[in-house]
């Protein structure tokens, strides 16, 4: 099977997953965090629905830099309901596939750079880069259930049962 | 690089990453848990021994039936029992994982419930949900639970607050 169908395909699985999650989203939630040192509810459900906007980023673009010379660009208005967040997926995941459906498995093989305030932290091949961009998804995604929980919303079964649900 | 090179050396770099989470578990705190729906710390750090163990039964044979009435989860009693367990699950891993070709991954395997096909799939991509991205998954839970522990946090991709 071709690499690049392989990684949509795995894309879609787990972005069935993430909608699961995000359908569970308490609206006006966002700020909340369960430790003070914890990262806001919101951040992290906002990367639960725009990461598939990196994979799209690294097969059309050479690098990212996470600490421009020049500052940080404007910061995208909070979502803040669970419909806000399943369109925000539905959005990065439509980029995801486009930007997969147009490429070829040789271009997933070239390398691209994460730059840190110009200089390299890391440089891998394209592919190497999107598969630890959906391990760090289902990360994200892992932390954002124990969120869900302690914020006394619905835990969606993912990879197996969950308390709220048996079905699985 | 071949598939199943590429999933051996991901095998390798997760379990590695987990094994830091796992010997941070304070041994003391193993019953806690952060809601009473959810896993104690001792239930959770053993589901990930669970998933690294999906590789045995996905990888020995063409298919694995689950009786669900004879389940027991896998719960380790104490800390050094849980590294010791998932040291040597993670060995036995890695040991069937070098001995496989790309043929070998993509051979369809049956998970049956009772005797009953549930479903047949490739085995790189069942390896892929049941073994990886279910351990991944949960290690973000355990994750929190660190941190509402007041354990530092390791990175598993980026550095964190600690870090």
């Amino acid at each position: 099977m071709k690499l690049t169908q392989l990684v949509l395909d795995e894309l879609e699985r787990e972005a069935e997953l993430s909608r699961r999650a995000l359908q569970e989203v308490p609206a006006g939630k966002g700020d909340w965090k369960p430790h003070e040192r914890s990262m806001i509810f919101g951040y992290l459900a906002d990367m639960v629905a725009n990461i598939p906007n990196w994979v799209a980023m690294i097969v059309t673009k050479p690098e990212l830099d996470i600490a421009p010379p020049g500052g940080q660009q404007q910061k995208r208005e909070p979502l803040n309901d669970s419909a806000a967040f399943i369109s925000a997926l539905d959005t990065s995941m439509a980029a995801a596939r486009t930007a997969l459906q147009q490429t070829t498995d040789e271009h997933l093989m070239t390398d691209w750079r994460l730059l840190a305030g110009g200089k390299p932290v890391i440089e891998t091949s394209r592919y190497v880069m999107i598969r630890d961009t959906i391990n760090h998804w289902v990360h994200h995604r892992g932390q954002m259930t124990v969120y869900l929980r302690l914020m006394g919303a619905k835990v969606p079964a993912l990879y197996g049962p969950s308390a709220d649900d048996r079905s699985f | 690089m071949s598939s199943a090179a590429a999933l051996r050396s991901e095998f390798e770099r997760e379990t590695r990453a987990t094994r830091r989470y796992l010997e941070r578990v304070p041994a003391d705190r193993l019953e806690w848990r952060p809601h009473h729906k959810s896993f104690t710390v001792a239930e959770l750090a053993s589901h990930l021994v669970e998933c690294v163990r999906w590789t045995d039964a996905i990888f020995s044979g063409d298919e694995f039936n689950v009786d669900p009435a004879a389940f027991r989860p896998y719960q380790a009693a104490s800390v050094t029992e849980l590294l010791g367990t998932f040291d040597s699950d993670v060995a036995r891993g890695l040991q069937l994982l070098a001995a496989l070709g790309d043929d070998d991954v993509s051979r369809p395997w049956r998970m049956k419930i009772n005797g009953k096909v549930r479903f047949e799939r490739a085995k790189s991509d069942v390896f892929r949900d049941f073994t990886l991205s279910h351990l991944i998954h949960h290690r973000g839970q355990l994750s929190v639970y660190l941190r509402l522990l007041d354990v530092p946090v390791p990175g598993a991709y980026v550095p964190t607050a600690d870090e």
